[in-house]
């Protein structure tokens, strides 16, 4: 899943970004409202991370004109301010969930995989696909009651393709979600991963290959 | 002891007790000597009558007053002398005892005695001639003295009765206008009562609330005024009070929440010990960032407590200046800066407060100037000048410099500044008796103190 962190605060920015980071997310950061706001219109994140007080943009007028240019990416507020009437405004300009600085790291991770499985339309933190189990809470996969260990992109990917089982992934979609700016990806990396994927998962097949269009996990081939 | 409603009370209740007091007296009094000249005339009346009674001739006085004598009659009794002091006639009811005859005797008079059984009395002394029939003249015409005694014991039971009567209907009314003044005292007092009220129920949190002055009595609009003052600056203060604390919070959150994220990250799992080392550092560096605001905001909150004063002296210019700089050596340096300084030989002002505006200054110069930009420091004996190139504020927004916790972009996200140096130097400015200003002029931040006198 791909993170944009926005806050200007470095500490803040370069903890969050390296705890997500290992946390299996992609994750870009920008250090002020205009960055803040190119990222967000220039790439298809899953959750926008923003502080509320950034400089050159603050974090609510790029809300609203994030909501303005129609972008209906889950949008997470950071902020210092707490009082119910800050909010109110942010909820109401769109936002979809709010924390109070200081946090606990281990709530914002909740909070961002909580907003993630809204934006696929999933209930809980297990996706099952026939006799496959992701478990996101746990980052853990089993396949017919055996745990397989997976590389963190391996995973990533797996993920990804969990979270729309039975839909047509692009390869475009899977790089835009998975891979950050700094990623050094060359462009068959996807096929590479989703080979090691199926060699791990084992038989029968459950990662079928669209040719020339993408992949789709589980469903019929 | 101060309570309005038992002054009035009380003093109302003693003046109203007066009141019935005197005219009870006055109606008694009146009323008492009405009946009494009322009794006397009939007794009087009564003495004529006898006296008619009695006539002369040539034997001497005779009377017929032993036929009038009402001999049952237990509230009367008369007895008749002639000129030698002879009894002529008495009534029964004295049984032979006499009544005092008034010392002086000429005409009538009245005195108040008893009767012989003991019974209190009003009498007549009456000096007459008894009359005679001009044919049977007597040759010497005697006088005689008649007393005719009656008792009072019926009109002072009446009197007796009108007293208590009166001093019935006194007791009464004192009672009754007692319970009405009670009530009254309260209607009338009731918008003090309703003033108190409103202010009982003004609470810390609810400061905005004011009395309403038309709902006062004008007697108590001053009060109503005054109170309403009191509130509007106490509302002040308290909001000042809580638009700091929540901007103190906001300024320690932010510092907070980097050394949490931080530590909570290096520590979600198992590290290389540079790794750890690295962490340490930052959270080290976010701690003195703390710190400073901290200390900061404390050396504000000590200028603005009332009490500080400044104690101007003369104070070389260049020796400081030159003082001053010495730590910031190593930041001009690496950021290439030019630094020119045309200073005077001296300034009079308070040294150690014009020092840390001094340091203030020229931190923010250095800061903000763009890399190999230039600081001016220029100082006259009544003005020090600040200016630096580079500067990226707006007009709008350089008017907010001096404000507490305000920074600009550029300040805000290195973490470094909290916002309050400005703040802090206007505030010690201030106290000194100076001015101090901020401007841009072609992308020059200049700020100016200046010392009147």
């Amino acid at each position: 899943m791909r993170v944009l962190v926005v806050e200007d605060y470095a500490p803040v920015r370069a903890a969050v970004r390296e705890g997500l980071l290992e946390n299996g997310f992609a994750v870009d950061a920008a250090a002020n409202g205009e960055d803040g706001l190119w990222f967000a219109a220039a790439n298809p994140y899953d959750v926008v991370i923003l502080d509320i007080m950034l400089p050159k943009l603050d974090g609510l007028t790029l809300l609203r004109r994030l909501r303005a240019s129609g972008s209906r990416v889950a949008v997470l507020l950071l902020t210092a301010k707490d009082t119910i009437e800050d909010r109110v405004t942010g909820l109401d300009l769109g936002a979809d969930d709010y924390l109070v600085k200081p946090f606990a790291f281990a709530e914002l991770l909740a909070r961002v995989r909580a907003l993630v499985r809204r934006r696929y339309d999933v209930a809980t933190s297990l996706i099952t696909i026939e006799d496959l189990e992701i478990d996101t809470a746990t980052r853990t996969v089993r396949r017919a009651e055996t745990s397989i260990p997976l590389s963190a992109r391996e995973y990533a990917l797996l993920e990804y393709l969990g979270l729309r089982a039975g839909e047509l992934v692009t390869r475009t979609d899977i790089w835009e979600h998975l891979y950050d700016f700094q990623s050094d990806s060359t462009s068959n990396v996807v096929d590479v991963y989703i080979g090691y994927l199926r060699k791990k998962l084992g038989a029968p097949q459950l990662i079928h290959t669209r040719r020339g269009q993408g992949y789709i996990l589980g469903g019929q081939p | 002891v101060t309570s309005i409603r038992r002054r009035l009370l009380v003093t109302t209740a003693v003046v109203t007790a007066l009141a019935f007091l005197v005219s009870g007296a006055l109606v008694f009094v009146l009323t008492e000597g009405a009946l009494r000249s009322q009794f006397d005339d009939a007794l009087r009346a009564r003495a004529q009558a006898l006296a008619a009674l009695v006539e002369q001739d040539q034997q001497g006085i005779e009377s017929e007053l032993a036929v009038v004598d009402r001999s049952g009659d237990p509230t009367e009794a008369h007895q008749l002398w002639n000129d030698e002091g002879e009894v002529l006639a008495r009534s029964e009811a004295l049984h032979d005892r006499d009544l005092a005859v008034a010392d002086e005797i000429s005409g009538l008079s009245y005195a108040t005695g008893f009767l012989p059984d003991g019974r209190p009395s009003r009498q007549i002394t009456l000096r007459f001639v008894p009359r005679y029939d001009p044919e049977d003249q007597p040759a010497h015409p005697q006088a005689a003295v008649l007393v005719v005694a009656r008792t009072t014991t019926e009109v002072d039971g009446i009197i007796q009765r009108i007293a208590r009567v009166l001093a019935g209907i006194g007791a009464a009314g004192i009672m009754v206008s007692m319970g009405l003044l009670v009530v009254v005292i309260r209607y009338a007092l009731s918008p003090a009562q309703a003033v108190a009220t409103a202010i009982a129920a003004i609470g810390t949190e609810a400061l905005d609330v004011r009395l309403d002055r038309g709902a006062a009595p004008t007697e108590l609009e001053p009060i109503v005024d005054r109170l309403n003052d009191l509130l509007a600056r106490l509302d002040g203060a308290f909001t000042r009070e809580r638009e700091l604390t929540a901007e103190v919070a906001h300024e320690l959150r932010t510092p907070l929440s980097g050394l949490r994220a931080t530590l909570e990250v290096t520590l979600s799992r198992e590290r290389e010990a540079p790794r750890y080392r690295t962490a340490l550092i930052d959270c080290l560096a976010i701690c003195l960032q703390a710190e400073r605001v901290v200390e900061a905001m404390l050396a504000l909150a000590r200028l603005e407590a009332d009490g500080v004063t400044a104690t101007a002296a003369h104070v070389e210019l260049p020796e400081l200046v030159r003082e001053v700089l010495v730590p910031f050596g190593p930041r001009i340096t690496e950021r290439q800066l030019t630094l020119e300084t045309t200073l005077d030989p001296s300034i009079c002002c308070d040294r150690d407060k014009f020092r840390v505006v001094l340091q203030n200054l020229i931190d923010n110069a250095i800061s903000y100037t763009d890399t190999a930009g230039t600081v001016w420091i220029a100082a006259t004996s009544s003005t020090l000048r600040v200016t630096n190139t580079g500067c990226l504020l707006t007009p709008a927004e350089v008017v907010h410099v001096f404000e507490r916790f305000w920074r600009g972009d550029r300040a805000r996200s290195d973490g470094a500044h909290a916002g309050l140096g400005l703040a802090l130097c206007k505030k010690l400015v201030q106290v000194m008796g100076g001015t101090i200003m901020a401007e841009i002029d072609d992308g020059r931040f200049i700020v100016t103190v200046a010392f009147t006198k």
